[in-house]
């Protein structure tokens, strides 16, 4: 197995700088999928350690990096899994501000499997070149637990609409978080998102209108239409609802601190929120909230 | 004694005496007819800090009697010195006052507006630490801006406690320095390298190697960085101590710093221990890289402690252990052993 590869771009650098914190704000530890066409960060459900929502990161190779080698495992299955610490990348990396000439990321063995990473800086002064290497001890991964890290493929949402502006989200879930433990995310087909807190004393809600939807689903009513009669049938018609937990939510909220970024919320009533970050050609990072049970 | 600061370099002082509480946890007080000094030694007398503030620092400065010495709790000095960040413009002077077998020392603040402040902080007795390093041993020395250093000490994680620093006469090497078994899993190692053109000054006599403590070194940094002056920094061989020095025409401080008598640091470049740059194979891709054995898949060298693997023993890790140990409780003296036991 090997690995190398080498990004010029400051911007890309710093795109993966910034990818890279967002991703140590939700877990310590992630599992770096390397394929010939895309890295993948996966942070998965672990239900044991702390809790954190299951993430999903993709970057195009071809946007980042300048050069790209790559020997998985074996010749049909060209892949590296690697796990690592999100908060070591980090703090390594975090020297890309300083003006870094080159990045070069490498898989290597010194003493243990690592993950080396060698910078090219520009001395303040300009005349000289720094030479900056971490090597952040790595684990790889065997095949027998591939299975673990799959993609996750959900593609039936029963709706799928764009997000508001995060910020004014966040503020109100952060209150909101020391009032209950579960948020109720509904949107309707005319573009309106809610969330929504209940606690035996009050209940809060905020509304989001004019959001743009993608896909709306109004298949899935059918076993709720011999439950409800006629009068309401057309209001429970329209509106998909999933109850998720709170600080799952904020977590994510408090991590993206990605820019350009086109966010997505897709429901499946009942189950399951997804949280989709995009920046076309350059990152694509998912997040899924599974229903919690009160 | 009694001496008069000026408003300006009161704001230094805590600074100064920010960088001593960084090391010791006493502040032992000297006074001597041309200067002040304060010093601070660290618990394991492995480094020092001593700050010498001349008669220029104050605007009148007179000792009756030379050698005046006392020792102060460092958190009372920071305490006396914390709170004037929002009072900076208002503050004029500072007297401090000292009697002949002193009980107690005494900062008087006077601000604007005729408001004065007084603090007394009574003295911890104790014998007088007696410092004594000869500058002249070092024979290497090399020296920067702040900033450098700053940006130096950036790279380096939060939680690590040496640093190693090899120099030849063209450049020089810091690294981090890991003990133990934890070295190699848990720690991330990074280095960097410098050439000679970066340092303001730069006078190496051999090539050498040394290691010692980042406390101290990053308590000399961020003190030369909210002065915005330069540090030099002073060594010989490892195992003798390396002095950084911090100088102003007001005063000058001098941090030593004792290195490690090491024979197991890697003193070349091309030793294996800590590869660093493999000119052979990091270019050319399709040669041999540094991980020979990686070619069959999963034969790789094991991950130590694979989370995966063990995961049922770190959630069922106590029903694995045994439940009575005889070291758990004193039980006293064994009146009759035991009659059947286990093992034979």
């Amino acid at each position: 197995m090997r690995f190398r590869a080498v990004l010029v771009d400051n911007a890309a650098m710093k795109d993966f700088l910034t990818t890279v914190n967002s991703l140590s704000k939700l877990s310590k530890e992630c599992v770096m999928r390397i394929t010939i066409r895309h890295v993948y960060f996966i942070i998965p459900d672990d239900d044991t350690g702390p809790r954190r929502p299951l993430v999903w990161c993709e970057l195009p190779v071809n946007f980042y990096f300048r050069e790209f080698n790559l020997e998985g495992v074996s010749h049909e299955q060209n892949e590296i899994y690697l796990g690592l610490s999100t908060a070591m990348l980090l703090k390594s990396l975090s020297t890309v501000k300083q003006n870094a000439k080159s990045l070069k990321v490498k898989l290597t063995n010194k003493q243990a499997p690592c993950l080396t990473l060698e910078m090219e800086l520009t001395s303040t002064e300009g005349l000289q070149n720094r030479h900056l290497v971490h090597d952040i001890p790595v684990e790889v991964i065997g095949r027998k637990h591939w299975g673990e890290y799959a993609e996750p493929q959900f593609n039936d949402f029963h709706v799928s609409m764009q997000m508001p502006n995060l910020k004014p989200i966040k503020s109100i879930v952060e209150r909101m978080k020391n009032m209950g433990h579960s948020l109720i995310v509904s949107a309707t087909k005319f573009g309106k998102l809610s969330l929504r807190i209940k606690t035996d004393v009050v209940s809060l809600t905020a509304h989001f209108s004019n959001l743009g939807i993608e896909s709306f689903a109004v298949a899935h009513n059918t076993e709720l239409l011999e439950n409800t009669n006629d009068a309401d049938a057309t209001e429970v018609n329209s509106v998909v609802t999933a109850t998720i937990d709170i600080k799952k939510f904020l977590m994510f909220l408090a991590g993206m601190q990605l820019n350009n970024c086109r966010t997505t919320c897709s429901i499946v009533h009942g189950k399951m929120v997804k949280l989709s970050c995009e920046q076309p050609g350059a990152l694509s990072l998912q997040c899924f909230f599974t229903e919690i049970l009160i | 004694m009694n001496c008069t600061i000026p408003g300006p370099n009161i704001k230094v002082l805590s600074k100064l005496i920010n960088a001593l509480s960084k090391i010791g946890d006493d502040v032992y007080v000297e006074a001597k007819k041309d200067y002040l000094s304060l010093k601070s030694v660290n618990m394991t007398t492995t480094a020092y800090c001593t700050v010498h503030l001349r008669d220029t620092f104050f605007s009148s400065y007179e000792v009756s009697q030379i050698d005046l010495q006392c020792r102060i709790p460092v958190k009372g000095m920071l305490s006396v010195f914390k709170s004037f960040s929002h009072k900076d413009k208002k503050m004029e002077f500072c007297k401090i006052e000292l009697e002949e077998d002193p009980v107690k020392i005494v900062f008087r603040f006077k601000y604007k507006h005729d408001v004065m402040v007084v603090r007394a902080l009574f003295l911890s007795d104790g014998e007088a630490v007696n410092i004594v390093y000869n500058k002249d041993n070092n024979t290497s020395y090399l020296g920067a801006t702040a900033q450098l250093f700053g940006q130096v000490l950036c790279n380096f994680q939060l939680h690590d406690d040496d640093m190693s620093l090899d120099v030849t006469s063209q450049r020089a090497l810091i690294r981090n320095y890991i003990t133990g078994d934890t070295a190699v899993t848990k720690g991330v190692r990074s280095q960097i390298t410098l050439m000679a053109g970066e340092f303001s000054s730069f006078k190496i006599t051999r090539d050498t190697n040394i290691t010692f403590s980042l406390k101290p070194f990053r308590a000399a940094v961020s003190l030369a960085e909210t002065t915005t002056l330069g540090m030099l920094l002073n060594f010989d061989a490892p195992g003798r101590p390396a002095l950084i020095e911090v100088k102003n025409p007001t005063f000058e401080v001098n941090f030593v710093i004792a290195t490690l008598k090491s024979n197991d640091v890697p003193s070349t470049l091309t030793s294996s221990a800590v590869p660093i740059m493999n000119d052979v194979n990091w270019e050319d891709f399709t040669d041999p890289m540094d991980l020979p054995e990686k070619e069959n898949g999963d034969v790789i060298t094991r991950s130590p402690e694979s989370t995966h693997s063990t995961k049922i023993r770190r959630i069922f890790g106590r029903c694995y252990e045994d439940t009575f140990h005889p070291q758990m409780a004193d039980l006293g003296e064994v009146l009759a052993p035991d009659s059947d036991p286990d093992t034979d």
